[in-house]
């Protein structure tokens, strides 16, 4: 079965892409793709024009949920990208200890997984990935199993994180509101086969108010041309 | 100057609040620890009250029911007067130690052999269609089917009664590491991936850790089956061994004797079962609330 067809994408250094579309759209297969975990049929996927054959921590994922290792604490956790780069350990622990710092857990350190919230969880994981300074950060609705108010949070932190990292980041949602907040460019995606629709740019400054006019109006748009994706999905 | 000392103040009373906070949850987790205790020891005391209870009504029967033969049924008090000579003259130690040396023996064969297997198995595709029918049909033989055999090939030593504990231990614990490592989370191996973990790495932090609550129910199973087939390869000859106490008992119409064996490895069996648990908690204190 094709997943996707004649899709193009190009991220620029240091921005901040978010894909939306229905489910079935093939989005967390292009994402899949650039991470190395599958490789097309057709076609090709670069990094700095190498091409990507094979995961690699300069491409950092973070998935949906339950990705950290709970048999590892918050620390271990983060400090695996370390040991898989041999990094003596009183370095690797120093590094571990300011990624937590950097997403506000540097006191949950010793916990484990099952001890920690969603929202926690997910911050781990976020700095897990970052720990190894990778060039581009794929994740994959991050943020979608985590309640609202948290969400919220969790956004806003991986705005500051980015731009302190200058990190590139893909961002795979379904929610509007969550891509107009976070992307400096929305691709809206499209089903059967998958393939990409629209590419919008939200050209408005950071921070975001979601009661601006202006953030209602790229709402509106990308509504609109989510609809009109479901459409074809269903005829 | 007014906000600098504002702030000031707000920084002191948040402090000083703070440390009331600490107090109060320092008096919380003193108070959650000792009803902690008091749980844990009431409990200590109902599990023995229980054992108490069931000897004494074991210890009723004679009078309850009179006619009944109680060289065939002796009471607690009658099994504990034929069962103090032997430890004070050594000879019940020797068989315990006997037995237990068997089985551990036995399982610790099973242990590394099973986990072995189950990994190799699980990861060459090859090697496991070529052992699949192998493995799956001895699996199928009842371990205790395979006794006689091996006392006519090895005789009564140590060696065939270990050999036999190890084989049928061996079963279930190469299944679980099997399935478990088959089944290891692809998003797990992924991650490890990603943050560019070698093979090594990814096999000794991701993939055995994380088959390890499979590995686990097939080593408690194995723990039981160990205790069941050394009971039977030491009725089936042996000089030693709480099963061979026991069997010896029968022949000399002692029923206490028998008595003494059967508590005696259902005490270890449960103690087996009790250390596994506590280390299981000690070693992995993630793996009882993990997904």
């Amino acid at each position: 079965m094709q997943a996707l067809q004649k899709v193009s994408l190009n991220i620029g250094k240091g921005e901040f892409v978010c894909l939306i579309g229905p489910s079935g759209c093939g989005k967390t297969t292009l994402l899949h793709l650039l991470a190395g975990f599958l490789v097309p049929t057709e076609g090709e996927v670069r990094l700095n024009g190498t091409p990507v054959r094979k995961p690699g921590p300069e491409r950092g994922v973070v998935f949906q949920e339950y990705a950290l290792f709970p048999w590892m604490t918050a620390r271990q956790n983060v400090e695996f990208g370390l040991r898989a780069q041999s990094v003596p350990t009183p370095e690797r622990k120093r590094r571990a200890m300011e990624a937590l710092g950097r997403v506000q857990l540097a006191h949950m350190a010793d916990r484990y997984p099952h001890e920690l919230s969603g929202g926690m969880r997910q911050r781990v994981a976020v700095a897990r990935s970052l720990v190894v300074e990778p060039q581009v950060l794929l994740m994959d609705e991050p943020f979608a199993a985590v309640d609202a108010l948290t969400r919220t949070t969790l956004q806003q932190d991986l705005l500051s994180l980015w731009r302190e990292t200058g990190v590139s980041v893909l961002f795979v949602t379904h929610n509007i509101d969550e891509a107009i907040f976070l992307a400096e460019r929305v691709v809206v995606m499209a089903a059967h086969p998958g393939s990409i629709r629209e590419d919008f740019a939200i050209d408005l400054p950071y921070p975001r108010h979601r009661g601006s006019l202006e953030f209602a109006e790229h709402y509106t748009r990308i509504e609109l041309a989510l609809a009109d994706a479901y459409r074809r999905k269903a005829a | 100057m007014n906000t600098a000392s504002a702030i000031l103040n707000k920084s002191l009373s948040s402090t000083e609040s703070d440390t009331k906070e600490n107090s109060v949850i320092e008096r919380f987790q003193r108070q959650h620890q000792s009803s902690n205790r008091k749980r844990f020891w009431r409990r200590v005391l109902l599990n023995l009250i229980g054992v108490l209870l069931f000897l004494a009504a074991w210890e009723a029967v004679p009078f309850v029911f009179p006619e009944m033969n109680p060289a065939l049924f002796p009471p607690p008090s009658k099994v504990a007067q034929t069962a103090w000579p032997m430890v004070v003259s050594g000879e019940l130690f020797q068989h315990i130690s006997a037995s237990l040396l068997r089985a551990a023996g036995g399982f610790a064969l099973a242990l590394v052999a099973g986990i072995a297997a189950g990994f190799l198995t699980a990861r060459i595709e090859a090697l496991q269609y070529l052992s699949d029918p192998l493995l799956h049909g001895f699996r199928s033989v009842p371990s205790l089917a395979v006794v006689p055999l091996a006392v006519l090939w090895f005789g009564i030593g140590e060696a065939p009664k270990v050999l036999l504990i190890g084989w049928a231990a061996f079963f279930p614990i190469w299944i679980t590491t099997f399935i478990g490592i088959r089944d290891t989370n692809i998003v797990y191996l992924r991650s490890a991936a990603s943050l560019g973990a070698g093979k090594w790495l990814t096999l000794f932090l991701v993939t055995l850790p994380a088959a390890l609550p499979f590995i686990l129910a097939g080593v408690r199973q194995a723990i039981s089956i160990s205790l069941i087939v050394l009971v039977a390869a030491e009725l089936s000859g042996a000089t030693s061994g709480i099963a061979y106490m026991m069997s010896l008992g029968h022949q000399l119409f002692q029923v206490e004797v028998m008595f003494i064996g059967l508590m005696l490895l259902g005490f270890f069996g449960f103690l087996a079962d009790r250390i596994f648990v506590l280390l299981t908690r000690r070693l992995f204190p993630w793996y009882h609330t993990a997904s």
